[in-house]
């Protein structure tokens, strides 16, 4: 299930590429997973058909799906994080939820120990 | 023949402007706004999400009855066409009543300022089980088999229309009729063709539908999407099985007069061809029963798509139907 919020600042093509590149990563969408044609997602967010469409061009773009007329969209295989990754993530929610951090602090706190490293 | 053809093309066009008034008042009705909450969604939203899958099937079932009446009044006006309009009557209405329910366009969604999506594709073939699809198809073929047997094996009448069965031997002949030859044959298939393309046009629009905007609302949405598949498919089947044993029992009987007739040397009915037509003969009514049946399940599901919907979701868990998937 995504989400798409039309306050957000976030363009919609964008929130509809970040969230499936995210589930990829994170292995909720398989290897060989089939997505929703473009006409179901656009239907269903209420947005045009193009605005998917752009979100699906940029997934393929960075390789983490596959799209083609026959078969449609496709997971591509080896676009999930490793398993210690995962694990890694998970652990990391969990104390950030624990501190009652919000998403966007969490992400700062990433982002501050990645430029230090 | 030809006023049955413009009788057709109207009701064509009538669903046309149908559809696009209805398109044309969901476009300019303004969306509603309605709060997105966290606990479950309310009976009235529910009933409300429900309306629109309930008024299609029974705007759909109420145009083909029209257009049945419509038909089988103008058929009755033809002479000289030997009950062929009549034949087609149903096929025709029922394919009018499918082609209305997948042109009929989905409602405009309420604004909630946020959309979701599942991510899991929909088919026209994800709401139901395999062989809730393969049986009408099956029966399809058998059909369309039956008319090209009986077109095969049917000889001309005076006019040279192939509609009677013919059973000749030396200087002995008779033949019976009606028979469903090629006469008949080559509309009914056409009819069949009709039937099974709008059958799947209708199950398309169930699935391209796009889904309730509240996510509390999934299930639900599901569940409106399998009763209506349930819905369509019966119809065709229910109309299918009626038009096989309506050309079975004619056959049986054209083969069965035959052979009993064909009665040279005193020793009664020709067999096996005399046992065959019969047991036929008998098939075709037990086989229309089964169709009008099933004809009757599908309307009954049409008037009860909001409660049953909600009634299902109601049941525990483990007595739930199937979920997505199940046929895909």
């Amino acid at each position: 299930m995504i989400t798409l919020d039309e306050a957000s600042p976030i363009p919609p093509f964008e929130q509809i590429r970040e969230q499936i590149g995210d589930l990829i990563r994170a292995g909720e969408l398989g290897p060989g997973q089939r997505l929703p044609s473009i006409r179901q997602l656009a239907g269903d967010l209420r947005v045009a058909a193009g605005t998917v469409a752009r979100a699906y061009s940029e997934l393929e773009t960075a390789g983490l799906i596959q799209t083609s007329r026959a078969t449609g969209a496709r997971v591509r295989d080896g676009q999930g994080l490793a398993g210690d990754m995962r694990r890694a993530a998970m652990q990391f929610v969990a104390t950030a939820q624990g501190n009652s951090l919000s998403l966007e602090d969490a992400l700062g706190a990433i982002r501050s120990q990645w430029r230090q490293e | 023949m030809s006023h049955l053809l413009v009788l057709f093309l109207s009701s064509a066009l009538a669903v046309l402007v149908i559809s696009s008034a209805a398109r044309w008042i969901s476009s300019k009705r303004p969306a509603r706004s309605i709060p997105a909450g966290s606990g479950p969604a309310s009976k009235s939203s529910e009933n409300r999400a429900m309306l629109f899958a309930q008024l299609r099937a029974l705007a759909s079932i109420a145009f083909a009855v029209v257009l049945f009446l419509a038909l089988l009044r103008a058929s009755i006006a033809f002479t000289g066409q030997v009950g062929l309009p009549l034949a087609l009557t149903a096929g025709l209405s029922a394919s009018g009543g499918l082609l209305l329910y997948s042109s009929l366009p989905a409602p405009m969604p309420p604004r909630t300022g946020a959309a979701n999506a599942s991510l899991v594709p929909r088919k026209p073939w994800s709401f139901g089980p395999r062989r809730s699809f393969l049986v009408p198809a099956a029966i399809a073929v058998c059909y369309v088999g039956l008319l090209v047997a009986t077109g095969l094996t049917s000889s001309p009448d005076e006019l040279g229309r192939y509609r009677l069965i013919r059973l000749a031997d030396g200087a002995h002949s008779t033949s019976a009729g009606p028979y469903p030859g090629w006469f008949y044959g080559v509309p009914l298939m056409l009819v069949t063709v009709a039937l099974a393309g709008s059958a799947c046009l209708a199950l398309r629009r169930i699935s391209s539908t796009p889904s309730l905007p509240d996510p509390r609302m999934a299930a639900l949405d599901m569940r409106w999407r399998e009763i209506s598949t349930r819905v369509v498919v019966r119809l065709g089947t229910g109309a299918l099985l009626g038009y096989a044993g309506g050309t079975a029992l004619l056959a049986g009987q054209a083969v069965a007069v035959a052979a009993a007739n064909f009665n040279q040397s005193g020793h009664g009915p020709l067999q096996p061809l005399f046992a065959v037509g019969f047991a036929v003969a008998v098939a075709g009514p037990v086989l229309v029963v089964a169709g009008a049946f099933l004809i009757f399940l599908a309307a009954k599901a049409a008037f009860t798509i909001r409660s049953s919907a909600r009634h299902a979701l109601a049941k525990p868990a483990d007595q739930a139907p199937t979920s997505q998937g199940a046929g895909a």
